[in-house]
């Protein structure tokens, strides 16, 4: 709440969805008194997409911009995004996410988000086919949910789903660098695990349920990049150790270089150390994605037993 | 799941494309404009795209120089891997295809 009093562009108007929390968040949000709208939901709505359109008839403005309560904002942000918008040809923006440190997990997530902002998303953007506008740092038209978007609370990641629909109905998706949202990402081993089932769980749905998307070429290149090689290398990370151990080398060899020169670059930009150690035991974490990833594959595209039910998040205090 | 592989160098080559076509001053309206991060993005790609386009050469040499001097010396650590967790070498697809393959038989 405070990252969003005190940004250099004042928002219009704050509307905070208490969505049927246990803890004291109702308490703390009515500490900031008319400077904040609150709709509370006296029972948890279980999906986040629900809570968004709940919040959506309140939302008085003609661009809102959508984040998560374990999330602050750089004092730039609306300012970013706000300058974004100038073009009216652009529908939505995405913003940069970053992780805040507090232990090894967290700094592994830095890394990624490092990787997947500054090479995947950038490039995606210059392609104009933005996989993804991140939950915790998306900005929108408000004309575009009321005239051309509905929620549909069939999938697990509801910016995903967003996403898909705006690219095929055309909009323009921008994505800025100067907007960034720290976020506060699973500090345990568990509650990781339980994102990335989300994540990629809820990628799949999104795959099936858009899967039209991919008759244009740039699209289909990148989907296929996706998953198509997601798919082959989650594979082979498990079965190239049986067969060619050169190569298995090598390739952590590679792997570590690539990771190293992207933690020592986040090391002077973030002015954060930690994400030093991360290339050392990333090829743990990288060993988990693809695992997930696979099960996730198989449960809802194989099995087609889709899971809708959002996992608890699992939170220290940061 | 974009991976460090082929989506990471695709993406690599976008950017020092975009970004190189940029400094050079020809439009690439279609791609939209470069509004942030034109240097990092250029030095990143940059970077990355000599990493990968290196490890796919050198990989690849080694795989055509171990084919060339033993077809059999690539795969020996991974034959001792694969008898060190009790599988039989017979099994072993790629075993039996560069087997077949030193021995002259079409597989």
């Amino acid at each position: 709440m405070e990252s969003c009093l005190s940004q250099t562009r004042k928002p219009d108007q704050i509307l905070v969805i208490n969505d049927g929390s246990t803890d004291r968040s109702g308490e703390i949000l009515a500490e900031f008194g008319d400077r904040i709208d609150v709709l509370t939901i006296p029972k948890a709505t279980g999906n986040k997409s629900r809570a968004q359109e709940a919040g959506l008839a309140y939302v008085t403005g003609d661009v809102f911009i959508a984040t998560d309560g374990d999330t602050k904002l750089n004092p730039y942000f609306v300012e970013a995004i706000e300058k974004e918008f100038e073009d009216p040809t652009v529908a939505a923006v995405s913003g940069t996410v970053k992780s805040l440190p507090y232990n090894w997990l967290t700094a592994c997530r830095a890394l990624e988000y490092a990787i997947s902002h500054n090479l995947h998303k950038l490039a995606q953007s210059y392609l104009n086919f933005l996989f993804v506008i991140s939950g915790a740092a998306g900005a929108f038209r408000t004309s575009l949910f009321k005239e051309h978007l509905t929620f549909e609370h069939d999938t697990l990641t509801e910016d995903l789903d967003f996403t898909y629909k705006l690219n095929r109905l055309g909009f323009r998706i921008a994505y800025t660098r100067d907007a960034i949202s720290y976020t506060q990402d699973p500090a345990k081993l568990g509650g990781y695990i339980n994102q990335m089932r989300r994540w990629y769980g809820g990628g799949w749905q999104n795959l099936q349920k858009h899967y039209a998307i991919a008759g244009r070429p740039v699209k289909a290149l990148e989907l296929s990049l996706i998953y198509i090689e997601g798919l082959i290398f989650s594979v082979f990370l498990f079965v190239m150790p049986f067969i060619n151990l050169y190569f298995e080398l090598w390739f952590w060899v590679a792997n570590i270089i690539v990771n190293m020169l992207v933690a020592i670059w986040i090391a002077f930009e973030d002015k954060r150390t930690d994400v030093l150690w991360v290339p050392l035991f990333y090829p743990f974490i990288l060993h988990i994605n693809s695992w997930i990833f696979l099960e996730q594959g198989i449960k809802e595209v194989i099995l087609g037993r889709k899971n809708l039910v959002w996992f608890q998040p699992d939170r220290v205090n940061i | 799941m974009p991976t460090i592989g082929v989506t990471l160098f695709v993406h690599a080559v976008v950017i020092l494309v975009k970004s190189t076509l940029n400094v050079l001053g020809i439009s690439t309206r279609k791609m939209g404009a470069i509004k942030t991060g034109r240097k990092t993005g250029f030095a990143i790609s940059g970077l990355v795209v000599f990493l990968v386009a290196g490890s796919i050469v050198y990989s690849l040499s080694l795989f055509v120089a171990s084919g060339l001097k033993d077809s059999h010396a690539t795969w020996k650590l991974g034959e001792a891997a694969v008898s060190k967790v009790g599988l039989d070498n017979s099994f072993f697809f790629v075993y039996q295809l560069n087997a077949s393959t030193k021995s002259g038989s079409s597989y």
